[in-house]
């Protein structure tokens, strides 16, 4: 009887350590994967880099072939009036789709998230894309003539978005604080924004730090990105 | 004595047991918070994913702008070696810079997207807003809203619940526009159509607010010319 007791726990203790052998393989063939992971998302990580900075210097060399060649129609059209004319509605047309850096009175608007800690007012109290795309278009409404925010010129093609927590102007990433800057009547558009009820405002109650400067000498920069026409005829 | 031994070997044994599958146990704690971790690993890796493909699209750009660009410098040189007039290729480029602004009708593959009032709900600016916003990013070369050109500072307001205006501060090009709202954009067309059908994307959100929306894709839109013109009152170029 003693005996077949033995063998009764004895065949449950192998029954165990099999079970137990079994999930250790799968736990060390799982942490396996997971270092093979992070192996190939710290490349990734690499190759995103790596690509950017490739992607910065052929911007590098673009820059300076547009220099060349800005420069080589710069020597002829002076003696003739029809390059003249060609080139002066060429560089008033760059400077409309934001090839040209641009300089004249207007506002600039600073936004700061504010310091919130309950969670949901928290939520309310930093600057979201959908806010800046208010904002842009309260400032296109007022007449602005250029605009940029963070050093982002808005342009054509400028899509506004947010993924995860990170706002993306042009595709590129932008961070608190916000500045955004536009040229036109500093007066009318100044007006326009921080009228009660618009963007601004209901920022403004929700915690968010909004200061708007009026200036006669803002300086928006060029658009650094290109234009593609691949699909256009 | 016997039954001692016995008993003995009994708890040496369940103490065995209970060693291994407390250790199982531990075993098995580590593995599920590893997934865990894993998982938020993979959107990471997705995200990255992402990342990489733009900077490496922005690159192939680049790329194919130096090798236009070369070309016009080697035109330009060899005409103003010959003493000849450029104000050919002037012409060329001053084209190319107008169909960028908008200046020029273009045609293209692309997406037609139709937005309608209904008895009961409205769309308004900010719908037809998200939309171009979408359809931006999607990397739409040119877009129209019931033809009115979207150019660099196109404005869109809520005049009532009847119109939309568009372009209201450029001369010329002031524009009022209602029901149904034809949105045309050339570009992509896998990349239009994923960028507003995606889950919880543009068409879900329209379709959780009871609001009518469709969409057909096109190989041959022909998107009109923004026929008002941008004067400057305030902003001069800085020339570098």
């Amino acid at each position: 009887m003693k005996n077949k007791k033995i063998a009764v726990l004895l065949g449950a203790m192998c029954f165990l350590l099999t079970i137990g052998i079994f999930i250790q393989v799968k736990t060390v063939s799982q942490s396996g994967t997971q270092a093979a992971r992070t192996m190939s998302e710290k490349e990734l990580r690499d190759s995103v880099l790596e690509m950017k900075e490739k992607y910065e210097k052929q911007y590098k060399i673009l820059e300076g072939k547009e220099k060349e060649l800005d420069n080589l129609i710069a020597s002829v059209s002076v003696n003739d009036s029809t390059s003249s004319e060609l080139s002066e509605r060429l560089d008033d047309v760059n400077a409309e789709i934001g090839l040209t850096a641009l300089q004249g009175e207007g506002i600039i608007i600073r936004l700061e998230d504010g310091e919130e800690t309950n969670s949901i007012s928290a939520m309310a109290s930093v600057v979201h894309d959908s806010d800046l795309k208010a904002i842009v278009n309260d400032l296109c409404i007022a007449g602005a003539e250029a605009i940029s925010i963070n050093e982002q010129r808005i342009v054509s093609t400028t899509a506004i978005t947010c993924i995860g927590n990170v706002i993306k102007v042009n595709d590129e990433k932008i961070g608190n604080p916000f500045e955004i800057r536009a040229i036109g009547s500093k007066a009318f558009l100044d007006g326009a924004v921080s009228m009660n009820g618009r963007t601004l405002s209901q920022m403004k109650k929700a915690g968010i730090k909004v200061d708007i400067k009026r200036s006669d000498t803002v300086v928006i920069p060029r658009f650094d990105g290109i234009f593609t026409r691949d699909y256009i005829r | 004595m016997k039954i001692k031994k016995a008993s003995k070997s009994l708890i040496i044994s369940i103490a065995i047991t209970s060693f291994v599958l407390g250790l199982t146990m531990v075993i098995q704690f580590k593995t599920v918070t590893e997934t865990d971790i894993a998982g938020i690993e993979m959107m990471r890796e997705a995200e990255l994913r992402t990342e990489l493909a733009s900077w490496k699209s922005k690159y192939e750009d680049a790329k194919l702008k130096i090798e236009e660009d070369d070309q016009k410098i080697e035109e330009y040189s060899k005409e103003i070696e010959e003493n000849n007039n450029i104000s050919e290729l002037l012409a060329r480029e001053v084209n190319e810079a107008e169909t960028i602004a908008g200046y020029t009708d273009v045609t293209g593959p692309g997406i037609i997207v139709t937005l309608e009032d209904t008895d009961k709900m409205q769309i308004t600016a900010e719908d037809i807003m998200s939309l171009i916003n979408e359809l931006k990013l999607a990397g739409a070369e040119a877009i129209s809203i019931n033809d009115q050109r979207i150019v660099s500072l196109t404005d869109i307001s809520n005049v009532n619940y009847k119109f939309i205006m568009i372009n209201t501060t450029k001369s010329g090009g002031i524009a009022r526009v209602e029901s149904p709202y034809v949105i045309k954009a050339i570009g992509n067309q896998k990349y239009l159509e994923s960028s507003i059908s995606i889950k919880y994307g543009f068409l879900d959100s329209m379709e959780s607010a009871g609001k009518v929306a469709s969409y057909v894709l096109d190989n041959n839109i022909t998107i009109l010319k923004y026929d008002g013109t941008l004067e400057y009152k305030y902003a001069s170029r800085i020339d570098e």
